[in-house]
């Protein structure tokens, strides 16, 4: 007799979640991706913290101090700030913006992919051709005309990042849904008089969680790119706050005299892309149902 | 092809056709849309802020129609789209198609450039690593693929700039000047940029081309070919290159459409007078017939390269069916 007590199941649960650590942390790009997403992650809660000191404090006498200056381990800017907690403080608006836009993306994705997956018809050929067309318009462009439309600061840089990013997961979860739908469990559901909004709430989105998951993380990494893009554009985070973006922007200026402003945030919104592509590919690999059979 | 597969091919390509017309459609009327809802007054920018006659500013207004209510501006776009006019710049008054007939060569050679350091590296650098599985070549190559994934164009182009022009001087930051003016000096100013694209471009297809020669490997008709004592490079180039380049094919189809859509950032780094930096500069101006017909454009042509791959595709898989 099979046993579905709920010790059983907790137990199974916690079984499936250590074999897919496992998996995750057994590549270098794994743990390597795992290390770096969870350090970026805690330096921007624990920012106030760690932080040597406030990253819009002005300090006249450090001008363009170079890294190991006395009080700057990575240097100091144009107006003698520090440049390692400006660069920990803009991991913050980094995470937040990707965070809460991939968020967004993935909320309007999936509803827009699973109902036009379910109900098919003009519906489904309407949002369809309505990603294809977000798809064709040049990424940064639309972008650009939303963060400018909305008003430069948070507010529009999430909207305009969630907006390039929703046709991938409305496609991603479409095609999901409409490989659900003619699976033997989901035709029963049918037969035994489901809703089609409890199909999707219990069945399509449990097992579309997976293939969110990995597309999440690379789009986060590239929502990242996106933020730090438009701030260096000088259209989404404004100075002097600290992101990424705003800091490499400022820095063409100094670039022969104080290369680090340069070299310091590049170097910080490179490691954080490459931890999340790394963490992508690892993810991808441990929640392929091929690879857990193995 | 026998009738019945012809009538099915063409009914297929009729849909699809039908569908990049919506497509173009839902472009046209989002480019439309977005832009009157940026706030600024196209008018009042164009004047400068020292003309504040309203009478002065209503004249130019009603010459441009921006006066006209929105739906009636909305058709009179989508009218004059249909007949290939796309209308004349607000600022300097040439012909939109003209602006677009300027900057779409310069995005072409930079796309082209790029595109083809991609291709370049991708294949020798994809079979390399797909052939030396988890060994030090692999190993190398899939790092610098995926630096080259991880790495935005921005960082990319200012640390070249650094490096190359700034500090070195060896090539130049930034400009133009056309192929027909100066060859040499045109391929000097396009090496920076296109290698700044191209890296990244590499670094998504050397990934994709892996994978996929390390999927075919694997297949049964390999093991069948080595079975029967053909020699590797045989198997590797005749069976395996081939069935792997088939997906590649659509990956860089997409890529070169993403090229083609200009680089916005690139562009602006670099100062290149492309479709990209085009439209961004006009988005600031306000300048909507600019913008509404090089989105057009751009789209119609990422729109246009993916049915090309589509079609490639069908082509080159003959399980691939068009219907």
């Amino acid at each position: 007799m099979i046993d579905t007590s709920p010790a059983t199941a907790a137990g199974r649960d916690q079984s499936g979640f250590r074999l897919f650590l496992g998996r995750l942390l057994a590549t270098p790009a794994g743990w390597i991706g795992t290390v770096i997403t969870a350090l970026v992650i805690l330096l921007a809660i624990s920012a106030p913290f760690v932080a040597p000191s406030e990253p819009l404090k002005i300090v006249p006498t450090d001008l363009l101090k170079p890294p190991g200056s006395p009080g700057h381990l990575f240097g100091a800017d144009e107006l003698g700030r520090d440049v390692l907690s400006r660069v920990i403080y803009g991991s913050r608006i980094s995470l937040v913006v990707a965070g809460l836009s991939i968020g967004l993306a993935i909320l309007t994705g999936v509803a827009l992919g699973t109902s036009a997956g379910v109900a098919g018809g003009w519906w489904d050929y309407l949002v369809m051709r309505l990603m294809d067309a977000l798809l064709a318009f040049p990424l940064l462009v639309l972008a650009i005309a939303i963060s400018v439309a909305l008003g430069r600061g948070v507010f529009g840089l999430v909207l305009a990042i969630a907006a390039v990013n929703m046709p991938v997961f409305t496609r991603l979860t479409r095609a999901q849904t409409l490989q659900l739908k003619e699976r033997p469990f989901i035709t029963a559901t049918t037969a035994m008089g489901a809703s089609a909004l409890y199909k999707v709430w219990r069945h399509v989105i449990p097992n579309l969680l997976n293939a969110l998951i990995v597309q999440a993380t690379t789009a986060t990494s590239f929502a990242i790119i996106i933020e730090a893009g438009l701030s260096f554009l000088g259209l989404g985070i404004q100075a002097p706050a600290p992101s990424w973006g705003v800091m490499i922007a400022d820095a063409k200026t100094y670039m022969l005299v104080a290369p680090h402003l340069l070299f310091v945030p590049s170097s910080a919104l490179f490691i954080t892309v490459l931890g999340l592509n790394l963490l992508g590919d690892a993810l991808s690999d441990a929640l392929d149902p091929r690879m857990l059979e193995k | 092809m026998t009738r019945a597969n012809l009538v099915r091919t063409a009914r297929f390509l009729g849909r699809r056709m039908l569908g990049l017309l919506l497509v173009m459609w839902l472009v046209a009327t989002l480019v439309f849309v977005i832009l009157r809802l940026i706030p600024g007054d196209p008018v009042q920018i164009i004047s400068g802020i020292d003309v504040v006659d309203p009478a002065v500013l209503d004249e130019l207004r009603a010459e441009l129609g921006l006066d006209e209510p929105l739906l009636v501006q909305y058709l009179r776009w989508l009218a004059k789209l249909a007949t290939g006019d796309l209308g004349v710049s607000i600022r300097s008054q040439t012909p939109v198609t003209e602006l677009i007939g300027k900057a779409l060569p310069v995005t072409l050679e930079l796309a082209l450039f790029a595109f083809l350091i991609g291709l370049l590296i991708s294949v020798p650098a994809g079979a390399a690593a797909s052939r030396r599985k988890g060994k030090l070549t692999d190993a190398l190559i899939t790092s610098s693929a995926l630096v080259g994934i991880s790495l935005p164009s921005y960082v990319l182009a200012l640390v070249a700039i650094y490096w190359f022009a700034v500090k070195w001087q060896l090539l130049p930051s930034g400009g133009y000047v056309s192929p027909t003016v100066d060859l040499l000096e045109n391929l000097r100013m396009m090496i920076l940029p296109a290698v700044t694209l191209g890296l990244i471009t590499a670094g998504t297809l050397v990934r994709m081309l892996r994978r996929n020669l390390i999927d075919q490997l694997g297949e049964d008709y390999v093991r069948s070919a080595r079975a029967r004592g053909a020699g590797e490079n045989l198997v590797f180039y005749g069976h395996v290159m081939r069935n792997a380049l088939i997906p590649y094919v659509t990956i860089a189809g997409i890529e070169a459409g993403i090229l083609l859509s200009g680089a916005v950032i690139t562009e602006s780094i670099f100062a290149i007078p492309g479709l990209g930096r085009l439209m961004v500069t006009n988005i600031y101006d306000r300048d909507y017939p600019v913008v509404q017909g090089a989105v057009f454009v751009v789209a119609g042509m990422y729109v246009l390269v993916n049915f090309l791959v589509d079609l490639l595709y069908s082509w080159l898989d003959p399980r691939v069916s068009l219907s």
